[in-house]
This record gives structure tokens, sequence and C-alpha cells, in this order.
């Protein structure tokens, strides 16, 4: 069995590999595009601005400060959502140099979540710069919001080796998640209030860690309140179990992916 | 110096069992439906099992069979990539695989990130690549193009940048499928010589080839690995005599040709076939062989040569009263366009006996 001072010795070795892969991942999707890494900070500016003008003053939702309620919603679910895909396909991305030589297998998954992550904090950079032009109070509470995104990086890594796992036995997962994402975009109240869903579907906002997550960050960022901890709770319990499951999985699975690659 | 007795790779009655599907089911709806029916069957098997050695350090140390026999499953326990399912492996130091040697790479990537990439899939630090950088360039005769995409590079470049990162970093074991060479004449010439080199120096070698002859040349010890069993260990000659005398136990001469044949020659299934070859093959030139049945499908076999001979032992039984080829191409790989490949084919007819 894997000792710890092993586990660690490992960590090290490989985490210029790490490094690597993380870099790799975010220079590869930006290369020959002439605004290159730009886009990160582009692409939710201008969806933001698209969707403000769509829904903000098309449909005339009473939601205030709308740019800034949609784009911390937008982050918290791009983080998500390609960091469980990259994850997914990370395995199976990888196959022929998991053939060939030994590197442990989770440094794939965990440098796709990784990557999606610094994309996550240069998309915070346009985040804050919104903020700063709607004008809104900044707090001190705003530290707070420290706490649901550790919370969303580790249920990312968590749910991304599930699919990681899962997809290398079951590649019909890959398609199938294509539409959960989609669904679950719609299922955490990006760009519409959480007040439209009549009561008796508001159990799809209640179970959604996802919007566990976003309605916390929405509450110190913008309406500058500390959330509910009860909120932040749920959440961080779905996102260790779920860590807990994806490492336990993918350990349990790993030795087993060779044969199916 | 080698240091008498320091073990680098213990291997420990190991065993790999393999639980193959009868058929692939890779989606959920057929697994679904497979499982409510309980049709989920396997196939069990031990690829290789009880199997226990040990590589001292310094070691050329040889592993011959026949193709099934269980030896790119060892090593691939050997080198990490797979678990055994049972037994232990206890490895000193660092092993490189030199199997597959382009895979890892990312065309997207120049030719210098793609050195730092797959390096540290190797398990090097920066700093230690920094400092074989220019060495590994060097070697490659990549040069002005190291920093365009990979995927703008010829397959000879690409293999020069794969076999220069993996020998440059000098590591203490190493794991290898036949000797390499790659590239063009010149650079074919350069990489040998590189080979033979690493495998004068003090690196512990794990070696697998199908030619017995090299074996004898680049190793000095050997296990014979048969169905998955070790049937032999020790020096290197007494394991490839055994080993040769074995497989040519049921030996009946078949074609002897010094020439490309003209008619067809009858050959009773199940058979060792062997072809005197020196008249067309020269000295030091590579030569691969297959043997082709009549719906032009390659036929698994196995091919040793011994005196100017060479035999092939088809792995399944010949079909009665069927036309086969043998191919014989020999000349170098990378050569194409200079014209120096020979092709000969050798057709026969099995018949009964």
């Amino acid at each position: 069995m894997i000792k710890e001072h092993r586990f660690i010795a490992n960590f090290m070795k490989y985490k210029f590999l790490l490094n690597q892969l993380v870099n790799r991942d975010i220079k590869v999707k930006y290369r020959n595009s002439v605004l290159g890494i730009f886009w990160s900070f582009l692409e939710p500016l201008l969806t933001m601005v698209i969707m403000t003008i769509i829904f903000a003053f098309i449909f005339k939702r009473d939601i205030p400060n709308f740019p800034v309620y949609y784009l911390i919603g937008r982050v918290a679910y791009m983080l998500f959502s390609s960091g469980t895909s990259g994850a997914m396909k990370s395995i199976i991305g990888n196959a022929s140099i998991i053939k060939s030589v030994y590197v442990p297998k989770y440094l794939y998954a965990v440098s796709s979540v990784l990557s999606a992550f610094v994309i996550f904090l240069m998309s915070l950079i346009i985040l804050v710069a919104v903020m700063i032009a709607t004008h809104v109070n900044f707090t001190i509470l705003m530290i707070f919001a420290s706490l649901p995104i550790i919370i969303l990086l580790i249920l990312t890594v968590g749910i991304g080796l599930i699919l990681a796992t899962a997809t290398v036995f079951f590649r019909d997962i890959e398609h199938l998640y294509g539409i959960f994402t989609m669904l679950l975009m719609y299922a955490s109240a990006l760009f519409y209030p959480a007040s439209i869903i009549p009561q008796k579907y508001q159990i799809i906002l209640t179970i959604n860690p996802l919007y566990a997550i976003i309605e916390c960050l929405r509450s110190v960022l913008l309406d500058g309140v500390l959330y509910n901890p009860s909120t932040l709770m749920f959440a961080a319990v779905f996102a260790i179990v779920s860590l807990v499951v994806g490492m336990g999985m993918f350990y349990k699975y790993q030795n087993k992916f060779l044969l199916y690659l | 110096m080698k240091i008498v007795g320091e073990v680098v790779i213990n291997v420990e009655n190991v065993g790999m069992q393999y639980n193959l599907n009868k058929e692939k089911v890779d989606n959920l709806k057929e697994y679904v439906i497979k499982f409510l029916k309980r049709e989920l069957k396997y196939n069990k098997f031990w690829a290789v099992k009880g199997v226990s050695f040990q590589v001292e350090k310094g070691d050329k140390f040889g592993i011959v069979g026949l193709n099934g026999a269980g030896k790119s499953t060892l090593l691939k326990m050997i080198s990490g990539v797979i678990k055994p399912t049972e037994g232990n492996i206890e490895i000193v130091g660092n092993i490189v695989p030199l199997l597959e040697l382009g895979s890892g790479f990312d065309p997207e990537y120049t030719g210098r990130e793609n050195i730092y990439l797959k390096g540290s899939m190797l398990g090097y630090s920066k700093e230690y690549l920094d400092e074989k950088m220019e060495e590994i360039i060097d070697f490659s005769e990549i040069d002005e193009f190291i920093d365009i995409p990979l995927k703008n590079y010829s397959t000879g470049m690409t293999s020069r940048l794969a076999f220069s990162i993996a020998t440059t970093v000098r590591p203490k074991i190493m794991i290898l499928d036949e000797v390499l060479s790659v590239g063009d004449a010149k650079f074919k010439e350069k990489s040998e010589e590189r080979m033979k080199s690493m495998l004068d120096e003090d690196v512990t070698v794990l070696y697998v080839s199908h030619g017995i002859a090299s074996v004898r040349e680049v190793c000095d010890k050997a296990i014979w690995l048969e169905n998955g069993h070790m049937v032999m260990q020790g020096p290197v000659d007494d394991v490839c005599d055994k080993y040769e005398e074995w497989v040519f136990s049921n030996e009946k001469v078949i074609i002897t040709q010094s020439e490309p044949a003209k008619e067809q020659i009858k050959v009773p299934v199940d058979q060792v076939i062997s072809i005197s070859f020196n008249e067309f093959i020269k000295e030091g030139e590579s030569f691969w062989i297959d043997l082709m049945d009549s719906a032009g499908e390659k036929f698994p076999i196995t091919k040793i040569i011994k005196d100017n001979k060479l035999f092939i032992k088809p792995e399944k039984e010949l079909e009665n009263g069927t036309d086969y080829r043998v191919l014989l191409h020999t000349g170098c790989v990378t050569d194409l366009k200079d014209n120096m490949i020979s092709h000969y084919v050798i057709p026969f007819t099995t018949i009964t006996e």
C-alpha cells in the first residue's frame, strides 16, 4: 500500500510535471490567437455585456447590478464546468503517455482542474474591475469570498476525479456530461433571480451545491452581507464527500485504466 | 565501477491477471443491459505468474520468450505502468523506459517546450533539464527549428528529438525494446554509437528483443519466459542456448533458399520455417520479416537468426493446403527515399503430411 511519505515524495518529484501540464493546457488553449491570454479577460467581459443587454434591458429583470450578479455566477460556473470536463477527458487524452511512462495518473486530472482555476483567477480581475466600475462597496467581509472559492475548487477536483474514472470505462459519459453542464447552468440561476423559480421547484436550487457557492459569493461580494453559514456548510460537505468518493474511486480503479485505454 | 550485489530491481513472486471481457463493453447502455441479464462474462488469465528475479546494479538483463509469453507485461509492471495483481516489485533509482519514444509530445508545442514536457514526465526537474537543454538540442541536430511547433517537424526530426531526450538524461535503469537507432543513415550511426556507449556504462539495462543474437550481444544475464512462467534464469548464453534448443526442438527444415524463390514450396503445417539468407542480407543491415496468409493478413510469428539462417515459427498452426508468403525486407527503415530497401517474396503452400 502507498505510504504517506512516498506519496509526498512522489508529489515533490512530479511537481514540475504538474506545472508543465497546467502550463500546457493554458498555452495550447490560447496559442495562435492574436490576443492570447487576454481572451480569459475578454471572454467573460463580452458575455457579460451580451447577457446584460439581453436580460437587464430587453427582458427587464429586476436585478440590481446585473453585470456583477451575472459575472459572479459565470466565473464560478465556468471553473466548475471547464475544470470537471477537462479532468473527465484527461485520462483518455493522455492515453499514449499513460501506456508508456509511469506518472501518478491523478496528476493529469488535477492539472486540468488547476488550469481551469488559473483562468478563473484571471477572470476574477475582470470581476473586480467591473465591481469598481459599477461602484460596488468594497467591505472587509469580502475576504470571506475565499471560503466558497476553496470549496468550489475541492468540489471541482472531486467531481473531476469521479468523471475521469468513470469515463475511462464508459465513454458515453463524455457526451452525456455536455448536456448535464448545460442543465446545471440553467439550474444555477446565473442570469435570473432565484425568486422567479416557483416555490415547489426551489428544491432544485437548494440541493445544487454550485448554486449554494454562487449564492455565498454574491452575498459577500455584491450585497456586502455575510452568507448564511448553513448554505456554505452544505456546499462544503457536498464538496468533501465528492472529493473522498472521487479519490476512492480513482485510487481503486486506476490500475485498470490501462486495459480500457 | 560495478558494485557487486547491489540489487536495483527486486521482483518477488509477481503475477498479473487480466480480466478480459469476452466482448468489449464500453458504453453504459450495453453494460446495464448485460449486467441485468447477467451476461457480463470475463476471461480470466494470468499473463505473468510467480515470477521472481533480482537485477543488480550494472547488469544487462535480457528477457527472452515467444510472443505472448508475458515479456511486455513484465516490462510494464517493472516500469510501473501497470500494477501487478500479486507480488512485489522494488526499484532503486529512476527508470526510463525507451519504449514508444514519441509518446507524450504535444504537437502544438515547440521542440524546446516538448523537451520540458517529456523531461518532466520522465521525472526530471526544471534545473536538470535546463542544464541538459543544449546537449539535447545539439545531439538531435534540430538547431534552428527548436522553437517552432512540433507539428511542423518531419517524422525523422521528431524521432531524433525523442531519442535525444531519452538518452541525454542518463537514467540509472533503462528499459529497452530492441536496440534503438533512428533517423537517416548518418544519424542512425550516431544514435547506435550512443546506445553502445550507454550500454558500456554502469547503467542497468532491461532488454527485450526477438533477436536472440542481439540479446547475447547486449546482455550478460537473462530470463526465459514461457506462458507467463519463468522457465529459467542465469547467464545469458546458458539461457539462450536452452531457449533456442527448445524453439527448434520440433524443427524440420522446410525452406532452404539462397535466392528469392520463383516457384511454390510445399510446407507441412506447424513447422519452424528456416530460410538461408546470407546471400541477400549484408552484414549489419537491418531487416524485418512478415508471414502473410493468402488474404494478405499478417500471420504472427517468432523469428530467430542462427548460423546465417533465419527461422520463423508461426504462433498458430498454419492451415492445410493454403498459400502463404514470406516477405523479407532489408535495408535501413528510414532510408525509404534512397531506394535502399530490398524486398523479397518467398511464396509457399502448406501440405498435409
